[in-house]
């Protein structure tokens, strides 16, 4: 039962796929290409068939092209511009991949997996493919090798981003007059106003558009910038060629970019003259200040040597008066000190005695007392040198002396003598130190004893 | 120069009043003796003080002085405060 079934519905889905097959073979021109947004996804799978054999017959060469398109030029390298094709996925979404394109202009597309419908074709010209600021005959030319559609229907341009309608699709300044050959390549001629901070975009509709499902959407784009001069393509400048009507048009144009151009001209002439008459000022009040100095360099030298000697003068006058008051200051103060110290040492010389005259005083009246007294100022003599004595023992050394011993004029030893000091000083000085270590613990107990005895002596009488 | 002036005539009374003595000296052996009883007795105090610091004995001396004395010193102390009415010492 089941192998009944699946032969059944294999003959009917041949049948629904063979039949369009030959339908779309047989009138390519006629088949509707276009997949509408609202388009449902239960007849998704026949469509997609049908756009295949569709696709399929359309990839065709172009050498039968009967409207050839104006030829120029490259004026880029393609450096930072991008091509891209904008579409619809199954589920409705718009969607957009970018396609290769090399430096000579070769794009090539492949067509994505989720690929439902066509919405554009734009080509964006970033800021460094785009020259310098300023108004430009621009032009722009896509020759496909194999066809995508036979009628592009609108083509805007955009400055920066590109702007969306609700329905999503693009919108911008649309150009009428360009020129395509029915074979998928259009020409595009406009004046553009560059500025390098936006991008330039331009889209390319078309009713319908036959993306390969294999194999690729490739060609060549074409683009050119062109300032100062008006465009010479012989397909605009030879009337033979160009009908009357469309040259009369091409002329305005032409007349219509002169007038630009000589408008963008004049412009750049006033700014340029604003720039002359800006720089002309500066360098006349360069000028000015230049001879303002050196008109006035002399009296100014003159002002700074007069202002340099005012000023060393006063410093020298400060100064003068500063050393005169401090001389007068010394002056004063010397003398200020002089009369003190006279008062000072006449009053003491007065009261005084200088320290000398004590001494030469007692000196003279001991030796003249010692003179008229005789024998009575000896006792007085033994008293002062008992205390000498007393006051100088330490710095007499002790010394054992041992007399001579002579027996009937024969001398047995002579007179001999030993210091006691230098002996035990230099064999016995650590006992030196502890006897006198002990005696000084001595005296100071002896006198504490004293000082307790006398005080009840005293106190207790 | 006042004190110089009292003193120097208090010399010159001194010598107004004692100039008519003229007495001998002391025969020269007995100052020869006398001076060889000195060499002794310098010899004996460096004995003793070679047992003794005599720096300290130096610096007690005074005081040994004064107190072996302090009663005559009190005394005079006292004496001398007694006359100081306003003190009212008996």
């Amino acid at each position: 039962m089941k192998r009944i079934i699946s032969v059944f519905m294999a003959c009917l889905l041949s049948c629904f796929l063979v039949v369009p097959a030959f339908a779309s073979v047989a009138t390519p021109s006629n088949v509707t290409m276009v997949r509408s947004n609202e388009a449902s996804s239960s007849d998704w799978d026949v469509h997609e068939a049908a756009d295949r054999l569709v696709n399929y017959a359309s990839i065709m060469p172009l050498s039968s092209v009967q409207n050839p398109l104006p030829s120029f030029s490259n004026t880029t390298s393609f450096q930072d511009t991008y091509i891209y094709i904008r579409y619809y996925d199954m589920s409705g979404n718009p969607k957009q991949f970018k396609g290769s394109l090399t430096s000579s202009g070769a794009f090539s597309f492949s067509r994505p997996s989720d690929y439902a419908s066509f919405r554009d074709v734009m080509v964006v010209i970033g800021r460094y493919g785009q020259p310098d600021k300023g108004t430009y005959n621009f032009k722009l030319k896509i020759a496909p090798n194999n066809a995508g559609t036979d009628n592009w229907t609108k083509v805007y341009y955009h400055y920066n981003r590109v702007s969306q309608n609700a329905t999503g699709l693009s919108i911008g300044k649309q150009i009428t007059d360009f020129i395509q050959d029915g074979f998928g390549g259009v020409y595009v001629s406009t004046v553009v106003d560059v500025n390098p901070s936006q991008n330039l975009t331009f889209t390319f509709n078309a009713d319908s558009f036959l993306l390969p499902a294999s194999g690729t959407w490739n060609g060549d784009l074409y683009i050119s910038f062109a300032v100062s001069y008006p465009d010479t393509e012989p397909d605009i400048a030879d009337p033979f060629v160009i009908p009357a009507d469309e040259a009369t048009a091409e002329n305005t144009a032409t007349i219509a970019q002169n007038t630009s151009y000589l408008i963008n001209g004049m412009n750049n002439v006033a700014e340029t003259l604003e720039e002359i008459v800006a720089t002309i000022s500066n360098q006349l009040a360069a000028l000015w200040n230049q001879m303002y100095n050196i008109m006035h360099k002399e009296q100014i030298a003159n002002d700074d040597k007069n202002t340099n000697q005012i000023t060393q003068n006063a410093t020298q006058n400060a100064q003068d008066i500063i050393d005169n008051a401090d001389e007068n200051t010394d002056e004063v103060t010397s003398a200020i000190e002089d009369h003190g110290n006279f008062i000072i040492n006449g009053l003491k010389s007065l009261f005084i005695p200088s320290d000398e005259y004590f001494k030469e005083y007692f000196d003279d009246l001991y030796e003249w007392f010692s003179d008229r007294f005789g024998f009575l100022s000896f006792p007085l003599d033994l008293l002062v040198e008992l205390v000498d004595l007393f006051a100088n023992s330490s710095e007499v050394d002790c010394i054992l002396t041992l007399p001579s011993f002579s027996i009937s004029g024969y001398e047995l030893w002579e007179d001999m003598s030993f210091n006691l000091t230098d002996f035990l000083e230099e064999y016995f000085a650590f006992l030196l130190v502890a006897i006198r270590t002990v005696t000084s613990i001595y005296l100071i107990m002896s006198f504490v004893h004293l000082c307790e005895r006398k005080y009840d002596e005293v106190m207790m009488n | 120069m006042i004190v110089e002036s009292v003193m120097n005539l208090f010399a010159s009374a001194l010598k107004l009043i004692f100039g008519w003595i003229s007495l001998p000296s002391l025969p020269a052996d007995v100052e020869t003796v006398i001076d060889q009883l000195f060499q002794y007795m310098a010899s004996g105090m460096g004995f003793v003080f070679l047992f003794f610091n005599m720096s300290l004995v130096k610096l007690m001396l005074p005081f040994v002085l004064v107190v072996a004395n302090f009663d005559k010193v009190y005394k005079l102390v006292m004496y001398v405060l007694r006359k100081i009415p306003f003190l009212g010492i008996e």
